[in-house]
């Protein structure tokens, strides 16, 4: 299935009422660009040029305008699938660098980003996987996590 | 020291985050007395008596914001800042994941107070958990006829919006910098305009708060401004949560109350010690200058001792108390240098003596670090960080990100000069990828 295909699955999911909804929410309709993408992204729907299309009729604007705005979140254009290790000053300090080292050798490059904070600071060293977190990683428990990641199927 | 809790109240009570519970521990009574009986002006003479203060980091006196808001005219939409705007804090995702529905009642209260019709709770995108707590208990605050519904006996309906934002954002600028990115604009802070100081929205006057300056009131509504007066000092009224993070035994976040005790006191009675009797370094990320441990210890939590806001004599901002605290397994020039990484990546890059000046001076840091004092000129270094540092009360930059990346690493290299030379190793890269793994001993409020 397309990944517009499965907008408008969406559309039909979500219901036209609260799409109208979100689409009230703002003086011009250009101001749901941003949650109604962000609601795709939960859906695990990746953001290509199809859906950027759809985002824009949907919200009586441009692609350029829908393009423009989704630049601003560098995570919304990743993998929804990919791993995110916060590198944010105490993150680092509690030992991010080994976390992102350990992870990529295990995973490849590819699957694993980075984020520059995800102010959950207490919990440091932090990875997020599909909006989980994982905190106070010790070695054996990011060992553990980075087995379970190997199997992308069971790792949510 | 001990925790005064009022913005964290029932923090760790189970279910903290669902309507009964919050209701059967009064939540709601703040909302319902200042929509059904007083009036808007009335809920702001009781947030001036209380002297309640925006904990975002600037301190500035609440009930004065929103009379000098209706004075231009009133506001149409409150924007309320639920993303952390700078690394190593983390109080207002905790309150968005523990105690939605204070953070919900505090924006009404002040939608009220400023007869504003639309509330947009500008959450970090990433932080679906957050996003998730807070937009049950919407829906929860929905099906009672808190919000979207005609309410006491004001009449006044208050429409809440969850907007997802992208984060980390620059270190200030948020006032101007959440309705630029409601509207799809790029996400860069604006200059005011100078005549009107209220931020717009589509067009429409706005104002922005920060989470944790509305979870006050409706502890302030319910229980009474004196209550809320008797914490803290003439100036600065109440309690304050600090994120403390780090080599520390016990990090979390402690609300205490101000000026009730020094910032050692509070890492030695609730956040367990340090994690080895060794030399302390301190970042403060919301703009004051680093300090070593002996300094860091004797330092009161008061916003009302530092230069910013308080006109004190210690040098910088209190911010929002936020601390990162390190020990000697890093050097004074690996905290600045990776301190200035974090800066760079978060500036928006309009502003050339943020973008520019940022990147010259991680340059200069790392052939410091990499070769000594002999590989640069020390005169130009500190030149470039006085620059940055006054950029924004210069107009060379129009917000105040470029101050708290120079206050950081001003403090950081002036720690221990005379030891620079030491500090510095070939190759070195900010605080090595090959580090340990360390681990606290417990978490206060775990995530």
């Amino acid at each position: 299935m397309t990944q517009l295909a499965i907008a408008e699955r969406l559309r039909a999911t979500v219901g036209e009422a609260r799409l109208q909804s979100l689409l009230q929410a703002y003086a011009e309709s250009r101001g749901a660009i941003l949650p109604l993408a962000v609601l795709l992204r939960d859906e695990g729907v990746g953001i290509d040029d199809d859906v950027v299309t759809w985002i824009a009729q949907t919200c009586i604007t441009s692609t350029a305008m829908v393009t423009s705005a989704l630049s601003a979140f560098p995570e919304l254009m990743n993998d929804p699938d990919s791993i995110t290790v916060c590198d944010g000053l105490s993150c680092r300090l509690m030992g991010a660098g080994y976390v992102q080292r350990l992870l990529r050798d295990r995973l490849g490059s590819d699957r694993v980003c980075t984020s520059p904070c995800q102010n959950a600071c207490s919990s440091a060293p932090i990875v997020q996987v599909r909006g989980t977190l994982y905190g106070g990683l010790q070695e054996a428990s990011l060992q553990a996590l980075a087995q379970r990641l190997e199997q992308p199927e069971r790792a949510s | 020291m001990q925790e005064r809790r009022w913005l964290l109240e029932g923090v760790e009570r189970p279910d903290a985050d669902a309507l009964d519970v919050y209701r059967r521990n009064g939540g709601y009574d703040g909302a319902w007395r200042a929509f059904d009986e007083i009036d808007p002006a009335a809920v702001i003479d009781e947030v001036e008596a209380a002297g309640l203060r925006g904990h975002g980091g600037a301190w500035r006196p609440v009930a004065a914001r929103w009379r000098a808001a209706g004075a231009l005219g009133g506001v149409r939409a409150l924007l309320v800042d639920v993303s952390e705007s700078e690394s190593g804090r983390f109080r207002d995702r905790k309150l968005a994941e523990r105690l939605p529905h204070r953070l919900i009642e505090g924006a009404l209260i002040a939608a009220h107070a400023l007869t504003a019709d639309d509330v947009y709770l500008c959450v970090r995108a990433d932080w679906r958990r957050a996003r998730s707590v807070l937009g049950h208990a919407m829906d929860e605050a929905r099906a009672a006829g808190w919000i979207d519904r005609a309410l006491g006996r004001s009449g006044h309906a208050v429409r809440l919006h969850l907007h997802p934002v992208p984060g980390p954002l620059p270190a200030r600028g948020t006032d101007q910098l959440l309705p630029h990115l409601i509207e799809c604009s790029r996400p860069e802070p604006r200059a005011s305009n100078g005549t009107n100081d209220l931020p717009t929205l589509f067009g429409a006057p706005v104002l922005v708060h920060t989470a944790a300056t509305l979870a006050f009131l409706p502890a302030i509504l319910a229980r009474g401004s004196g209550a809320f007066r008797e914490l803290g000092s003439a100036d600065f009224p109440g309690t304050v949560a600090i994120s403390v993070s780090g080599h520390i035994r016990r990090p979390g976040l402690f609300e205490v109350e101000i000026g009730s005790g020094s910032f050692g006191e509070l890492i030695d009675t609730l956040a367990g010690g340090v994690v080895d009797e060794t030399d302390l370094l301190a970042v403060f990320p919301g703009g004051a200058p680093a300090l070593d441990g002996d300094a860091l210890k004797s330092l009161q939590i008061d916003p009302g001792v530092w230069s910013q806001p308080g006109g004190g004599e210690h040098e910088g901002s209190f911010g929002c108390g936020t601390i990162v605290v390190a020990d000697d397994a890093v050097t004074p020039l690996d905290l600045a240098a990776r301190w200035l990484d974090h800066a760079a990546q978060l500036g928006c890059g309009q502003c050339p003596v943020c973008r520019e000046g940022s990147v010259w001076l991680i340059q200069h840091l790392q052939r410091l670090r990499e070769g000594g004092v002999t590989a640069i000129d020390p005169s130009a270094l500190q030149e470039r960080l006085e620059i940055l540092a006054h950029g924004e009360g210069e107009g060379l930059a129009i917000c105040g990100h470029p101050t708290v990346a120079a206050h950081v690493t001003q403090g950081l290299l002036q720690i221990a000069p005379e030891h620079v030379d030491s500090q510095a190793s070939a190759g070195a890269t900010p605080i090595d990828d090959d580090a340990p793994l360390r681990t606290a001993d417990s978490i206060h409020l775990r995530f």
